[in-house]
């Protein structure tokens, strides 16, 4: 009985600082959503809620004034062939890494992983230089190329493929497919919760990248993506704070919708039931 | 029709340990050679059993044949063409793994389709060869469901069904049954035999269960550490072994082995065990006769149940320990510091008890036994040298 109450205070508490963190981390997001709707002046008060949800300015401003539409078209598209590309690669390293048999497959492993406790920061001069010699300033390609290799995604897949049984790649090839085949049709459908979750987690990131797209996008103002372009919106002789959290709101958007298409593949995708027990 | 010639088939693994902050004079270079000078013919539709304790070679001679493993020496030749070096694809030979490597995520039906797919383009047709091999494994039923659905009899079914719905020339199995219980095994091994008389192929099986080996088994090869110890018919494999390595393995419980000397006297051989002078018959005499030594180092090999106990018996030992199993009972008995078993079958006495550390006599026929010769452990009838 004692033992009862003890569980049921712990619940109260967990639940209530859990709530407590949940709320922390959300607010910015509730804060931005509300001051989107607000008027330059209302924007100064101390008060959470807009007076009006009605007001759409700050909206249309965005889009028209900061050619937030053209933005969102290159960050769309700098993220979903940029993170589609990287994910190719890394399934194929992976692949390689993990059934294949070859001549320094392990220091080459750790060559790669090695490549992860390099900062990013640092190689931002190295990579400008690389990619403006290769004549890719200010263009979609130049943008992306740096984050068409990922260590850390080959690593996550090359595990989960690892967990996939050897035989079943012996199966196949016997029975005629190669490896794309073997890929395409056992690989990539056992392994949907790991290669959609790294999916949405690199589309994200390359979505909310800001520094690099600054830097190679600086000399075209219609390559700009959409997160460059919103501190745009706040130039530095009229500062327009709720300009700015109405571009955010829509720059999360697309971010939002793909998560939710791709909810669903993240549930758990187990082998049961291939092998014996 | 497919025969399997094999001509001194063998690997060698070459064993590296290799650590990432190892220095290179650290690594240590060690090839091991898994299977060695296979050599043998398997005829049309034959079903070949490879049999041996873990580790002996017999997985990996099966995949060679599979084309999962490359060949470093000798010729394997299916239908007598050479296919050392054609993909396991081309090979038209298909093999049930040990642990079934069903796809999980495709129905019963998907899977046994996905084996033909790639090969037959006419939809029709892969839907009927599948429903064809499910009606033969019982499947029909479960044809839409998932492996994890499934019993661990159904999903060796499935395994099976996968194998004989491409109606390959070859197929391999490889301890296919070693993960199912005791009673479903013996279930599935006798719809083996059944299956076996439906399907138009050559099998070669690899268990490290006699009993499997026995029952299934045309020939049996017996094998260890990657040679071949003895090719022969279960009743070959079992009444004349090559050696005391095939004696001992085959049986249970196994052979007794007994330490013995054979000395020439008068115009015969004989040899003495515990006490007793027994006289050897012609045609063992025969061929010790050859060796022209008068003192030669054997084992006597004599299988439990040809051991009979009775009060009167030519030699007498402590029990040690019976082991009743309801229609037998195996009694464990010492004498002169070594282990006699005997096996006596169907206890119809009841009154017959076997008391622990009671005394008790037992007789065997030297007819019913075997000798081998002591340093090369091969049976004398083979001759001496083992391979």
């Amino acid at each position: 009985m004692k033992r009862k109450k003890i569980d049921f205070i712990m619940d109260i508490i967990v639940t209530t600082v859990a709530l407590i963190l949940g709320f922390i981390i959300v607010f910015p997001l509730i804060y931005c959503f509300l001051s989107s709707f607000k008027t330059a002046s209302e924007f100064l008060e101390p008060k959470l809620f807009p007076s009006s949800f009605k007001y759409l300015e700050n909206f249309k401003n965005a889009l028209e004034r900061g050619n937030l539409v053209r933005y969102t078209l290159n960050s769309f598209i700098i993220a979903f062939f940029g993170s589609a590309t990287r994910m190719v690669l890394s399934i194929l390293a992976a692949y390689a890494f993990t059934f294949y048999n070859f001549k320094g497959k392990n220091f080459f492993f750790f060559m790669i992983l090695g490549t992860m406790m390099i900062p990013g920061d640092v190689l931002l001069v190295t990579n400008y230089l690389t990619v403006s010699k290769l004549h890719l300033l200010n263009t979609y390609l130049g943008v992306m190329v740096v984050s068409f290799v990922s260590a850390s995604q080959m690593f996550m897949l090359r595990q989960r493929f690892k967990s996939i049984p050897k035989d079943m790649r012996e199966a196949s090839s016997m029975d005629g497919y190669g490896d794309l085949w073997f890929i395409w049709k056992v690989l990539l459908p056992l392994s949907k919760p790991v290669v959609t979750t790294l999916f949405i987690q690199g589309f994200i990131n390359l979505w909310n990248a800001y520094l690099w797209p600054l830097i190679t996008t600086a000399s075209s103002p219609e390559m700009r993506t959409v997160m460059v372009g919103i501190t745009r919106l706040n130039s530095w002789e009229d500062e327009n704070y709720q300009l700015v959290m109405a571009g955010v709101c829509i720059s999360l958007i697309p971010s939002f919708i793909l998560f939710f298409i791709m909810r669903r593949n993240m549930k758990k995708g187990g082998l049961d039931g291939s092998l014996v027990g | 029709m497919a025969s399997i010639t094999m001509k001194n088939l063998t690997k060698i693994y070459e064993e590296r340990e290799v650590g990432f902050f190892k220095k290179k004079k650290e690594e240590k270079r060690k090839d091991v050679v898994a299977v060695k000078d296979f050599s043998m013919e398997i005829k049309d539709r034959e079903f070949v059993v490879l049999l041996g304790p873990s580790g002996c070679g017999k997985s990996t001679t099966l995949r060679m044949i599979a084309g999962l493993e490359e060949i470093d020496r000798g010729e394997l030749y299916i239908d007598d063409v050479l296919v050392n070096d054609t993909e396991s694809k081309d090979r038209d030979v298909a093999m049930v793994f040990q642990n079934y490597a069903l796809y999980p995520h495709m129905t019963v039906f998907d899977n046994m389709a996905f084996a033909i797919k790639k090969r037959l383009k006419d939809k029709a047709e892969v839907t009927r060869k599948v429903k064809e091999a499910a009606e033969i494994l019982g499947l029909s039923q479960y044809l839409d469901r998932r492996p994890r659905e499934l019993s661990g009899g159904q999903r060796q079914r499935v395994a099976i069904g996968r194998a004989i719905v491409r109606n390959p020339k070859v197929m391999l199995m490889d301890e296919p049954l070693s993960n199912l219980d005791a009673k479903l095994r013996n279930q599935m091994r006798s719809e083996l035999l059944k299956l076996r008389k439906r399907i138009d192929a050559t099998f070669v099986y690899v268990t490290h269960d006699q009993t499997e080996a026995m029952t299934l088994g045309d020939r049996v090869v017996v094998m260890k550490d990657g040679s071949i110890m003895q090719i022969g018919t279960p009743d070959e494999i079992y009444s004349n072994p090559r050696n005391i390595f095939v004696a001992t393995f085959i049986g249970n419980p196994e052979m007794n082995i007994f330490p013995v000397s054979a000395y020439r006297k008068d115009q015969g051989f004989f040899i003495s065990l515990f006490g007793k002078e027994l006289e050897l018959g012609k045609e063992y005499s025969d061929i010790l006769e050859k060796r022209n030594e008068s003192f030669i180092p054997l084992k006597l090999g004599i299988r439990p149940e040809y051991i009979t106990l009775e009060e009167q018996g030519l030699f007498s030992a402590e029990i040690t320990i019976a082991e009743y199993t309801g229609n037998s009972v195996c009694v464990h008995m010492v004498e002169d510091g070594v282990e006699i078993v005997a096996l006596e079958e169907e206890r119809r006495r009841v009154e017959k008890v076997y008391t622990p550390e009671s005394k008790i006599g037992f007789s065997f026929s030297l007819s019913d036994s075997l000798l081998f010769y002591s340093e090369s452990g091969m049976n004398i009838q083979f001759g001496e040298e083992n391979e």
